[in-house]
């Protein structure tokens, strides 16, 4: 079990436990059959529902409830007006936002708020938004999290017609602000910023690429061996999802950087990352300019074998590249 | 100094799960059974004990899972739905029992899953809910049965491929940020539709092998947490890149070891914490990939033994 610390405990104990779990085995037990019961009687009705909802309690994981759930609530939404679905569904929402609190990595519980949102009459996305924006103030890198923003933020624009790209990109700001050993929103800003250009042809490219180089070096410097800052600062300065270079332009841009990071490596000789940068940097200039690889390429890889050992026959496989 | 690995008490371990009935948490956890004898089964077929588990009653209740329109729930009134589909599929498999089950209503209801026009594949009929996850689990479920032509391959390939991220890794959907289980489940998929030539494989080794910790567990994502579950994920798909070796094996070997308990058998996701059959399984394949503790070989695409993918149907 994730994250659930072992116990060593005495005979006693386990038999307290045991007595105490029997009872609750033959509560859960009754319940469960209870619910299966009145599915297969297709029992729809808010008494059904109200099982339905102390048994998710229990068990948020139990997916055929979860089903059944949507089988009651479909069938009740078949008689009813706008107006009552809607506040049945407010219900619904709020009954769900407590079970994420608690269970924040259940995929049935964003499954099932999914459904509820699809079947509102009118949903509110940007309630949804707010929500999904203090879940991922509680864990900065819930996967669900960051899915399930990307899920609102898409039906956000369905249903207004506007983009939300720019909200997007800042809101990335915000968090890397806050943190910048943010793999998910680093992430996030690669899939943005793309669109964002497409979208505001005002932008300059160049001047853009310039600042995120700008911000992405202060997070170097701020903590130089946290991964997510190196593999967006590499595809920041290799790729041409922002801007498509020239090859003098991109040769320039990869020696000015190559010559920060050297800077970096001044002063963090150990640095893993600024090594590993380099060699992929360099590589690429020779590879520009039609020429071999500067020696010192085989200096930086000695040196990654030597204080990175753990991957040692990954440094051996890249010096047979040069 | 890790400990040694304890072979019998994982054995014994494994086969008490099925009478812990006074425990709430088997109660509570019935959502996971078809799982657990996938799990359990292979790690006992990966220690050699491949007679640990009465066959006859496992065929006879994966069998009792089974739906009319085709598909398996986690347990006996639950749901059918994909994954526990392909539980039960390679549990058949491992026992060279497929022939219990009728291979084509099966094949149909995982067919029925597959998106058409997009490729995609959702996890049951109830739901819209897709994921790279699934597109893995309908393959090989069909690869298995021999059944593999009747999906559409070719699109659910274009669509693991839209999911692949500047890192090289690839997410639950597009535009989706890299996970390694994700990874794992994208790069299978692609071995099992001979398609890893979309790869970037020196790109994406590289942000596997990254995974490793001081530690020398594996993490998921980059500033995340090692935990052993994330042995397999990432080391599988080294072994499908052909890069096992660009981490320390030793050192992932200690790891896994140390999230032993040494009293009553099973492996947890670090040391220290309780153990399960998810982490027992998924410690012991990696252990096998390591090609550590004298284990019989696993196949890292399918997770299964490799002594039975003789049998697959091409």
């Amino acid at each position: 079990m994730h994250s659930v610390k072992r116990e060593r405990t005495s005979a006693k104990v386990r038999e307290e436990k045991r007595r105490r779990e029997a009872v609750k085995i033959v509560e859960y037990k009754a319940l469960v059959d209870k619910v299966l019961t009145s599915r297969k009687n297709h029992d729809y009705t808010p008494g059904a529902l109200a099982l339905t909802t102390t048994l998710l309690k229990q068990n948020p994981e139990y997916y055929t409830v979860w089903n059944y759930r949507r089988e009651i609530l479909s069938s009740i939404f078949q008689t009813q007006t706008a107006d009552t679905i809607q506040s049945q569904i407010d219900n619904e929402l709020q009954f769900l936002f407590a079970r994420l609190i608690e269970f924040p990595k259940c995929y049935w519980i964003w499954n099932h708020r999914k459904w509820c949102l699809q079947s509102s009459p009118s949903p509110s996305w940007k309630f949804e938004l707010a929500l999904v924006t203090k879940m991922l103030d509680r864990d900065a890198r819930n996967f669900h999290g960051w899915h399930y923003r990307r899920y609102v933020v898409q039906c956000t624009e369905k249903a207004t017609g506007k983009s939300m790209v720019r909200h997007e990109f800042d809101y990335t700001t915000t968090k890397i602000n806050a943190n910048f050993s943010n793999f998910s929103a680093w992430h996030n800003r690669t899939k943005l910023i793309p669109r964002l250009l497409t979208e505001e042809p005002e932008i300059d490219a160049r001047k853009l690429l310039g600042n995120e180089i700008y911000l992405i070096t202060q997070a170097i410097y701020t903590d130089p061996d946290d991964q997510s800052v190196w593999l967006y600062h590499r595809w920041l300065v290799t790729s041409d999802d922002i801007v498509k270079l020239s090859s003098d332009e991109r040769k320039d841009l990869l020696e000015k950087e190559i010559k920060s990071i050297q800077e970096l490596l001044e002063v963090e000789p150990d640095s893993k990352w600024c090594l590993q940068s380099l060699v992929v940097y360099k590589g690429l200039v020779a590879t520009l300019a039609g020429e071999r690889v500067e020696s010192s390429v085989h200096g930086y890889l000695d040196k990654l074998q030597e204080i990175d050992p753990m991957r040692k026959k990954r440094y051996e496989d890249w010096k047979t590249q040069f | 100094m890790a400990p040694e690995f304890m072979r019998e008490k994982h054995i014994a371990y494994i086969q008490s799960l099925d009478s812990k009935q006074d425990e709430l948490e088997y109660w509570l956890s019935e959502h996971l059974r078809m799982s657990g004898i996938y799990w359990g089964l292979t790690a006992l077929n990966l220690m050699g004990a491949r007679d640990a588990l009465p066959r006859e009653k496992t065929i006879e209740y994966v069998k009792s899972c089974q739906h009319p329109n085709g598909g398996f729930g986690a347990h006996p009134g639950h749901d059918p739905h994909l994954l526990y589909t392909l539980y039960a599929i390679q549990i058949l498999f491992i026992q060279d029992a497929l022939d219990a089950v009728d291979a084509d209503i099966v094949a149909k209801y995982v067919t029925s899953l597959q998106d058409p026009e997009t490729g995609t594949v959702r996890g049951d009929v109830t739901g819209d809910e897709v994921d790279t996850r699934f597109v893995y689990a309908a393959m090989q479920c069909l690869s298995i049965l021999g059944k593999l032509d009747q999906f559409d391959v070719a699109k659910a390939v274009e669509y693991i491929d839209q999911c692949k991220n500047y890192d090289g890794g690839y997410g639950l959907v597009p535009g989706a940020e890299s996970h390694a289980g994700q990874i794992f489940t994208c790069l299978a998929a692609l071995a099992i539709a001979n398609r890893l030539d979309l790869v970037d494989k020196d790109l994406l080794s590289w942000w596997l092998c990254e995974r490793q910790l001081p530690s020398g567990g594996l993490n998921g994502r980059p500033e995340k947490l090692p935990d052993v579950c994330y042995s397999w994920w990432v080391l599988s798909s080294l072994a499908i890149l052909g890069r096992l070796d660009w981490i320390d094996r030793q050192k992932l070997r200690e790891f896994i070891l140390d999230a032993q308990d040494d009293e009553q058998g099973g492996i947890a996701d670090r040391k220290g914490d309780m153990v399960d059959v998810f982490h027992t399984h998924f410690g012991i394949a990696a252990l096998s990939l390591l090609g550590f503790e004298n284990l019989e070989p696993v196949n890292p695409v399918y997770c299964l033994p490799e002594r039975i993918m003789g049998r697959l149907k091409m």
